[in-house]
């Protein structure tokens, strides 16, 4: 577990015993989660896996987005070691605008917005010029190198912390009493709140047309049907 | 009204605020299964297109029409079936006909058409709430039914204490 995150689980002062025993556990999931991720990560890069030795085949190979890919791959060195491997990010993100990308163009189609939209990705894919094939095949590239990562990365993580939380079958409880405890208290704070401004809003606008405040909302009156 | 006497709400007509987040629930609810249906149809579409098969304007119109069906359908459904969506049931609403119980499929049909008309008047419809001696919308109106508020009476924990009263009792 990291050093950080077990300094931030023993604050745990002002917590319950149960708070505190479910407040550890989660430190310590985080913290296995990310010893490991950490690992494999430093593993990956000093094997620097080659996505053509997997055979994994690039489940979105769109010209125009792999172009965007690329195109990101190529920023500033700087702006990369924002994050410790940018491949670990590239996979993710790229699915999910896939998916915003589908479902938009689909959209255009539908409403017949298509040309409207090509207006702003064509100047862009343009100004690429020459480049634009290279980075496309950089983007794919990338694209298969971060599948790779983000399926290893996931399966690993998930058994790690997984893993911590089933050593402890008392930890289990507490996490499935804990998360429905708090849940319920969540729900039912929302709910008070909610009722609660009912009564003020009504209030106010019973207010300004002159009528007198309710102490309780009306009952509905049961008719026979 | 303090938050001890909240259990006097139970079975009282809800206000315009509970309604209001329990709609946005809801209509976030619709627009996610949308995008996936919208997601799902694309994919058919290419998966289609690369086995040689072009049903792109067939599968468009059927999307489209689709929606507010999908639409109708969530609403009327769970309406008629608990009286509860699922923005409802996490405001602790329900919605009840003149005889207490859920409505039948003919009146949440019927208040399903009557949200169309309250909308169409710039949300007056809805807003009517704030404003209405049973705090009915000009849907409720039309359909003859009331949204109180059904609170959980159980207090934090019994909840789990459920749970695990289903799960180890033995059978």
């Amino acid at each position: 577990m990291s050093t950080a995150a077990t300094e931030k689980a023993s604050d745990t002062s002002r917590l319950d015993a149960r708070h505190q025993a479910v407040v550890r556990l989660i430190a310590g999931a985080i913290g296995e989660g990310i010893d490991r991720l950490m690992a494999l990560s430093s593993a990956l890069d000093d094997a620097d896996a080659d996505p053509e030795s997997t055979q994994v085949v690039p489940l979105r190979a769109d010209p125009t987005l792999m172009a965007v890919l690329g195109w990101v791959s190529e920023l500033p060195e700087q702006v990369r070691s924002a994050s410790r491997s940018a491949s670990q990010v590239v996979y993710p993100v790229a699915r999910a605008a896939g998916v915003v990308w589908d479902t938009g163009a689909y959209v255009a189609r539908a409403t017949g917005v298509t040309p409207f939209l090509q207006g702003f990705t064509e100047p862009f894919l343009t100004a690429m010029g020459e480049e634009r094939e290279r980075l496309t095949s950089v983007g794919t590239a990338e694209y298969a190198r971060g599948r790779v990562l983000a399926v290893q990365v996931f399966e690993q993580s998930v058994d790690g912390i997984m893993g911590y939380i089933g050593e402890s079958d008392e930890l289990g409880e507490l996490v499935r009493e804990q998360t429905l405890g708090i849940t319920g208290s969540a729900v039912r704070e929302i709910r008070e709140t909610g009722a609660a401004a009912d009564g003020l809003t009504e209030g106010l606008f019973r207010k300004l047309l002159g009528k007198e405040k309710r102490p309780v909302p009306p009952m509905p009156v049961p008719q026979t049907e | 009204m303090s938050k001890d006497d909240f259990h006097i709400l139970q079975d009282r007509s809800a206000g315009f605020v509970s309604r209001l987040l329990a709609y946005i629930i809801d209509v976030v609810l619709i627009a996610a299964i949308v995008a996936v249906g919208g997601a799902v149809s694309a994919l058919m579409d290419r998966a289609l297109d690369a086995m040689g098969t072009n049903l792109r304007v067939e599968m468009t119109v059927i999307y489209v029409w689709s929606i507010p069906l999908i639409i109708g359908a969530y609403y009327i459904m769970f309406w008629s079936l608990t009286g509860r969506t699922v923005g409802k049931w996490f405001m602790g609403l329900k919605v009840i006909g003149p005889n207490g119980q859920p409505p039948s499929i003919g009146r949440a049909t019927l208040r399903f058409f009557g949200y169309g008309l309250s909308a169409i008047a710039f949300w007056v419809g809805y807003v009517w709430v704030v404003i209405d001696e049973e705090r009915q919308a000009w849907h409720d109106h039309m359909a003859k039914t009331w949204v109180v508020y059904d609170y959980s009476r159980r207090k934090s924990g019994e909840i789990y204490d459920d749970y695990r009263d289903r799960v180890e009792r033995p059978s």
